[in-house]
């Protein structure tokens, strides 16, 4: 089956929001094109519009003006076509981690259901945790049932939301690790929002800038290196010292970035 | 917390004992308290027996039978209006909770109902129901429904709405939504109702036994007061404070048993 090159189609997309009677423009005219299979990366400082975005492309937020067609279908409301993983691991604490991935999967057989949460559980190493809650995992282990949640449903097509930026440094480079190898194992088309650009070069195929009020795209930063990237590499650096440079040209704040 | 300190076997006994002691100390001073005032002989103990003729009165009432007979009997009609109002609280205050609409819409006449205590309602109640079980079962009703209506109705508001979008993302159907995450979410604040709840229908069963009613306790301790019994009086008292007591106990029990996972 051939690759879609128009996978996903964001065409002029501007959100606003209402404050206290005045407006806020949180993003402005985007547009891109994403092919299938293909990783983008959002990097851009808070309040810059990336988890905006997202969430208009997740379909939680319909409000945006211009258009966002997913296999050329628009988007106005959330689907299981779309797995999301959130900054939080949003587990319901009265469901084992079994149960949380089992709640994501709808309309077939309980054996079924066990037999997909079960997979998805060992795949991102918690064999042995299905029966624990969520509130017995520790924040890495709670955050992979939740990458295990929104795989359950085999999207092709995963939207993941600052997703390690609460975990500890060592557990982020190994979750960064697995993303890159559910990446190459189901070659899904991912898009990663995030302000840390190491992890944006480490797993993207472009690397998108967006600079803030209003969200626009201020560049975009192709990642031609082969997968399993060694973040020590001179490539690697240098795009990540390229993407560096484009974030701080203006006398835009720093505070929110580590590289 | 005293096994992550890993204390020796001893030590923990000991331990335990201390905050048992702590726990029963106030009222232990109370009993001696009462039992020195009513040995001075300052108090007559026709109007405050001392605290062994309670204890006497307690054994006898118990003996034949009269007390168990009398709590039996309010129990059993606070188990009626307790589980009409549980089952009515539960499946109103849920759709009520997931409707903005029909909230607001019967918002204003809960608001304004509500606080009119039970008591208020006993003349109605008896106009209404006669002096039978119904007027009884009615006012325990009224006592629990609202209470637990509210907290369910709190509990269903207060749903993470995080966990909502979560919910939405897989196209969870309505059933399952509702069974898996608007209920269990709700369940502390559930819980909260139910057991306000059980407390007032308690208060509302003695209250109306004291007024028309020639069985429960309610009726007993009205009764002895027409004796001049004041030792029957405070034991009947007691029972119903020690039923209560129970009643909360074997709620929070289930409460604990049913969310496991807190």
């Amino acid at each position: 089956m051939a690759l879609r090159e128009d996978y996903v189609v964001l065409e002029h997309v501007t959100r606003r929001f209402s404050n206290n009677g005045g407006e806020l423009v949180a993003l402005s005219g985007v547009s891109l094109t994403v092919r299938q299979g293909e990783f983008i990366s959002i990097v851009g400082g808070s309040g810059c519009g990336k988890s905006t975005l997202l969430r208009a492309i997740a379909g939680i937020d319909p409000d945006y003006e211009g258009r966002i067609l997913v296999k050329g279908e628009e988007i106005r409301r959330p689907g299981k076509a779309r797995g999301i993983i959130f900054q939080e691991h949003r587990l319901f604490p009265w469901l084992t981690a079994e149960g949380n991935v089992k709640y994501a999967l709808n309309g077939i057989s309980r054996a079924e259901k066990r037999k997909i949460a079960e997979h998805y559980l060992e795949l991102v190493g918690l064999t042995g945790f299905e029966k624990s809650y969520p509130k017995q995992l520790s924040g890495g282990m709670a955050q992979r049932a939740g990458i295990a949640r929104a795989l359950a449903n085999d999207p092709e097509f995963l939207l993941l939301d600052e997703p390690f930026g609460a975990l500890d440094a060592f557990t982020k480079m190994q979750m960064q690790n697995e993303i890159d190898a559910i990446k190459r194992k189901y070659n899904s088309t991912m898009i990663l929002v995030t302000h840390d650009i190491e992890e944006a070069v480490f797993l993207a195929d472009r690397v998108v800038v967006l600079s803030p009020r209003p969200g626009t795209i201020q560049k975009i930063f192709p990642v031609n290196l082969p997968r399993r990237r060694q973040r020590n590499n001179t490539e690697f650096i240098e795009i990540r010292r390229a993407v560096y440079n484009e974030l701080f040209t203006d006398n835009r704040p720093a505070a929110d970035y580590s590289i | 917390m005293k096994e992550i300190l890993g204390l020796p076997p001893v030590k923990k006994t000991l331990q335990k004992s201390a905050s048992f002691l702590e726990y029963i100390a106030l009222l232990a001073v109370v009993l001696v308290i009462w039992a020195l005032v009513s040995a001075s002989g300052k108090v007559s103990p026709v109007v405050m027996p001392p605290p062994k003729t309670i204890l006497d009165t307690f054994v006898s009432l118990l003996r034949d039978g009269t007390l168990l007979k009398h709590v039996w009997i309010s129990i059993t009609r606070v188990m009626h209006g307790y589980c009409l109002a549980a089952v009515c609280g539960l499946i109103l205050g849920t759709a009520l909770g997931l409707s903005p609409r029909l909230n607001r819409m019967t918002d204003l006449i809960i608001q304004v109902v509500k606080p009119i205590p039970p008591i208020a309602w006993i003349p109605l109640a008896i106009v209404w129901f006669g002096i039978g079980e119904e007027s009884k079962t009615f006012l325990i009703f009224l006592g629990g429904f609202f209470n637990i209506l509210i907290n369910v109705i709190d509990g269903i508001r207060q749903t993470d709405e995080k966990l909502v979008e979560v919910s939405r993302s897989f196209e969870t159907p309505q059933w399952k939504f509702v069974s898996q995450l608007i209920i269990p979410s709700a369940l502390p604040s559930i819980f909260t109702g139910l057991r306000t709840g059980l407390s007032t229908c308690w208060m509302c069963v003695i209250a109306a036994e004291l007024v028309a009613s020639n069985t429960g306790v309610g009726f007993m301790i009205d009764n002895a007061r027409q004796f001049g019994q004041a030792n029957k009086v405070i034991v009947g008292m007691i029972a119903i404070g020690v039923t209560g007591k129970v009643m909360d106990v074997i709620i929070r029990a289930a409460e604990k048993r049913v969310m496991r996972w807190r």
